[in-house]
């Protein structure tokens, strides 16, 4: 599966028009480090991990380093120091991932904040990114493939809809009308942050009644991605992009909540079946962030991972302006506007040729 | 016990007490969130589908099935004989939920058959296999668009789509996961 010059040329003129779009709307571009001796601990994304050995000493002084996950934790930095509007595109990497059509180990993220701005100016943003961007291997525009009729098929590449997947006008649907909507349950009477334990009640009982297994001792938020995994993401409307808006409160995370409801001001980006981008309010109390941060590190602990927390980033996170942050996978993009279904396709040397599994 | 993410295609699973057979699965790993696996399973008794999605670090039961190789014999109704290669027993295999894979058996050929307790409830088929092609419609006269495609059939009853340069009387490999032409065969 080598990638031809064409679309590797097509890749970068996407590539190009991202930026051209940001810099444009005087966003500054920023190259983070890919390096790292600390990232923000979040048990759910496994790092590579390395070792900066000083020389002449001993192996066991050696100080761990990291290749980062997200460039969030720079980024964030900056923001807090008053430097603006921010974007950065680069390399990023996740450990244990399953090498599929849509996942490898190192893959390219788009990553934007807009300062005094919140979660639903980002969809503007985003509608107009993909609007300035140019769709197919030659950069001509292919009209919209018709509306692919939604419903339970596994084979997402089956379902494919070619370069319309970048199609500009987004439907939006809530998490909690597509609950309603796709499963008839009411997800908010089972996602109350203020009362968890009846919150953890009543979703183990919607699983249940959905003849779904739960473990005695599993999250909330393990129940509740089984459930939306199983029964909701394969359901989603495919013929547009979808804005998947308000996520539960509950779903740790870094967004903000919608003040007096379950939800975080948080939405996800699917096209074409895939899930492409990830956007917040982003919580700036560091009483909210320390908490979060010392609920990952808990659970890293039961990992036994060797993740420490930076007590500096909660004051980072505190004086954060307001602002929307959004992470968007590049690679994803590409194979969208070029309406091609693997990553292998539009990644110079992919690993999958020599680890792939799946 | 078995992790999650180990859980392949064609293996078996107590789930809830009960035997299931992993009919698809899919990796899913959320930008945001743990990796699971997203499976489709079919209840061993019942046939009953299931769907469920379980976490790549979870424990999952597996059900304790093996494998006799076997040969095709015959089809009678909705049963299949089978007999096994190493004892000469003769066995049967249940048409219900094989549906797709009938097309593909030849009698006379051996196929790997999953047992679950006394209960023969899978067909291994080999991934690719040969068929001899025996009714294939003319290329229609003109239609030499590349990648143009025409359904033939072959010995056992299976349609593949092919290309339209394949005659009746020629042989053909087949992918029997996909049900796609993979080559023509020379011989």
């Amino acid at each position: 599966m080598n990638m031809s010059p064409e679309t590797y040329r097509a890749r970068t003129r996407i590539i190009q028009a991202v930026r051209d779009f940001f810099t444009s709307r005087d966003y500054l571009e920023i190259t983070p480090p890919i390096l790292s001796p600390r990232v923000i601990p979040e048990a759910t994304i496994p790092l590579f991990s390395t070792a900066y050995r000083i020389p002449g000493a001993d192996d066991r002084e050696a100080q761990p380093l990291y290749l980062l996950p997200s460039p969030e934790y720079y980024l964030k930095q900056l923001l807090s120091r008053d430097w603006g509007n921010l974007f950065s595109i680069s390399p990023c990497f996740r450990n244990q991932e399953v090498l599929t059509r849509a996942h490898s180990l190192e893959f390219t993220m788009l990553e934007y904040y807009s300062v005094q701005k919140d979660y639903r100016d980002s969809i503007a943003l985003t509608q107009e990114l993909f609007a300035s961007l140019p769709l197919g291997i030659q950069g001509d525009f292919h009209a919209p493939e018709p509306p692919t009729p939604s419903g339970g098929s596994f084979d997402s590449a089956s379902a494919w809809p070619g370069p319309g997947g970048l199609h500009r006008d987004f439907h939006i649907l809530t998490m909690e009308d597509a609950f309603t909507q796709i499963l008839g349950r009411d997800l908010a009477s089972a996602a109350d942050p203020d009362h968890p334990d009846q919150a953890r009640t009543g979703l183990a009982a919607m699983a249940s009644s959905l003849d779904m297994g739960v473990q005695p001792d599993e999250s909330w938020d393990d129940i509740f991605q089984r459930i939306f995994l199983t029964h909701i993401e394969p359901e989603l409307p495919q013929d547009r992009p979808l804005v998947l808006l308000d996520y539960p409160y509950l779903v740790p995370s870094t967004a903000k909540r919608k003040p007096g409801t379950p939800w975080a001001e948080r939405w996800e980006l699917y096209a074409g079946g895939l899930e492409v981008a990830n956007v917040y309010t982003e919580e700036s109390d560091p009483g909210v962030t320390r908490l979060f941060m010392e609920r990952e590190l808990a659970q890293l602990r039961r990992q036994g991972s060797p993740v420490q927390g930076d007590p500096e980033f909660v004051s980072v996170a505190g004086s954060l302006p307001r602002c929307s942050g959004g992470a968007l996978g590049i690679d994803r993009l590409v194979m969208l506007a070029l309406g091609l279904d693997h990553i292998a396709q539009v990644t110079l040397f992919p690993l999958h040729s020599s680890l792939d599994r799946d | 016990m078995i992790k999650g993410g180990q859980i392949s295609k064609g293996m078996c699973l107590i789930m809830k007490g009960a035997p299931y057979l992993v009919v698809e699965r899919e990796f899913v790993n959320p930008g945001k969130g743990a990796a699971f696996s997203r499976l489709k399973l079919k209840n061993l008794k019942d046939g009953s589908v299931l769907k469920e999605t379980v976490k790549s670090n979870d424990n999952v039961e597996e059900a304790d099935v093996h494998e006799k190789n076997a040969q095709y014999m015959y089809a009678d109704g909705e049963v299949l004989h089978f007999m096994d290669n190493d004892t000469y027993d003769q066995f049967e295999v249940p048409v219900q939920g094989m549906e797709d894979k009938t097309p593909y058996l030849r009698e006379g050929d051996s196929y790997k058959i999953v047992f679950w307790e006394a209960n023969a409830i899978d067909i291994i088929l080999p991934m690719k296999m040969v068929f001899v092609v025996t009714e294939a419609p003319e290329a229609i006269k003109g239609d030499t668009v590349t990648g143009a495609t025409k359904l033939v059939t072959c010995e056992t009853g299976l349609q593949v789509k092919c290309p339209i340069f394949i005659k009746e009387g020629e042989k053909i490999m087949v992918n029997t996961e996909t049900g796609d032409y993979v080559e023509r065969v020379n011989s």
